[in-house]
């Protein structure tokens, strides 16, 4: 058995050296594919634009204009009407207190051509790109730890400052259909953290994902997004 | 004597520091505990004829979940992506991933499992939070392991072939116990 890891360890170094430099990265990606499912599972049409020479560039940090990058757009037709969002990576968005603050979570769901540019954000001519918070459907933090308390604490700090409604339990129901504000870890809880995610879902209308490696097909399969949260107040 | 460098050494080298740090940190973390539950449970104590197995399955484990299951993410987006454009190349930072580089990492997924389906390792014995659950599922493969070994031998015995004996005891040698 030793032997057998060991060469197969010595066939695919390289491979396992040059990409496990972007494991962060490939961990976000996964996430943000879990999104891009959800909205697939629920009969959106998926296009991806902004392609950078034919290349899907995606954006892993908050710097960089947001239109040189690529993402995806989901489309999906209600009564006759076309209703178009956007799913992006690493961008800003405005404080649902606060217009002058922002945050950026790693992954949000948009208006169409919600994105805007904005001089006046650095003291130098560097351009900001945010996302008004009204524009703002809804958003996902994404963790590659195992999951502690401070750390799913943390999270309802930035739910306090994006979508505050959902402290006081009064959030609009976005239609078509849209997952809560959701935090995904790649880390398996243990008791206490199993317990906090079930108290904190139990009092807002969130979601918190544990064990995404393992458990993100099955969440994300046709019956799994059945048990999400979507947008909304809690009943 | 020299000492016999950890096995998860062989994993974890040329690997970034941060990461070849915490794989090592969780590594050492979790052996001590396995050793210590091994050799003061009676419960677990018959995995003392087998330390060198727990190591290996304990050092893939960690590996599977920091590495190789970021690989398989990292395919399955480039999937989608190939599913929803004509793009045939994630950019990450300065970073290609080539359908090229794709394929390569998709070789490496396929060996793997194939490897670790070789040793009757499924995706369920790496899904553990505590070391004592992983060292639960390494008892029960190894029951597993020592009941097909007894059926051999019971059918070897009854036909008598001296052939399938050796083959038999081929595949023995490959065996984690």
């Amino acid at each position: 058995m030793e032997k057998e890891i060991k060469d197969f360890i010595n066939q695919f170094k390289k491979t396992v050296v040059l990409h496990s430099k972007r494991i962060s990265d490939f961990f976000e990606m996964s996430c943000y594919n879990y999104v891009v499912k959800f909205y697939e599972l629920n009969g959106y049409i998926l296009v991806i634009e902004n392609l950078q020479a034919g290349k899907y560039r995606y954006k892993c940090s908050t710097s960089g204009i947001q239109s040189n990058f690529s993402n995806f757009v989901v489309t999906k037709t209600i009564e006759q009407k076309v209703v178009e969002f956007e799913i992006q990576h690493n961008l800003a968005v405005q404080s649902s207190h606060t217009p002058e603050i922002f945050t950026t979570p790693d992954i949000c769901v948009i208006k169409r051509k919600g994105v805007e540019i904005s001089d006046s954000y650095y003291d130098t001519k560097r351009r900001f790109c945010f996302v008004k918070n009204s524009n703002m459907i809804t958003f996902f933090e994404v963790k590659q730890f195992n999951p502690f308390p401070e750390l799913v604490f943390n999270f309802i700090g930035i739910i306090n400052e994006l979508r505050k409604e959902i402290l006081a339990n009064n959030a609009e129901i976005l239609l078509p259909i849209h997952l809560a504000p959701s935090l995904m870890i790649s880390g398996k809880p243990n008791k206490q953290t199993q317990k906090i995610k079930e108290i904190l879902e139990q009092r807002y209308c969130i979601n918190i994902i544990y064990d995404i490696f393992n458990s993100g097909s099955g969440t994300f399969s046709r019956n799994g997004i059945i048990q999400l949260r979507t947008t909304g107040a809690l009943l | 004597m020299v000492k016999e460098s950890p096995f998860i050494n062989i994993l974890t080298f040329g690997l970034p520091y941060v990461l070849a740090n915490q794989i090592f940190n969780e590594y050492q973390s979790r052996l001590s505990e396995a050793n210590f539950i091994i050799e003061k449970s009676s419960k677990y104590a018959t995995l003392n004829q087998n330390i060198k197995t727990v190591e290996i399955i304990l050092a893939l484990s960690i590996f599977h979940k920091r590495v190789v299951a970021n690989l398989d993410a990292a395919v399955k987006f480039y999937n989608t992506v190939g599913k929803h454009s004509k793009a045939e190349t994630i950019s990450i930072g300065n970073y290609d991933f080539t359908g090229e580089e794709k394929n390569k990492v998709l070789a490496l997924l396929i060996n793997y499992r194939s490897l670790i389906e070789k040793f009757g390792i499924t995706d369920y014995m790496m899904d553990y939070y505590e070391t004592k659950e992983l060292l639960k599922k390494i008892i029960e493969l190894k029951k597993e392991f020592e009941y097909a070994e007894a059926n051999n031998k019971k059918s070897s015995n009854k036909k008598g072939n001296s052939n399938e004996k050796e083959s038999n005891n081929r595949e023995e040698e490959d065996l984690p116990f």
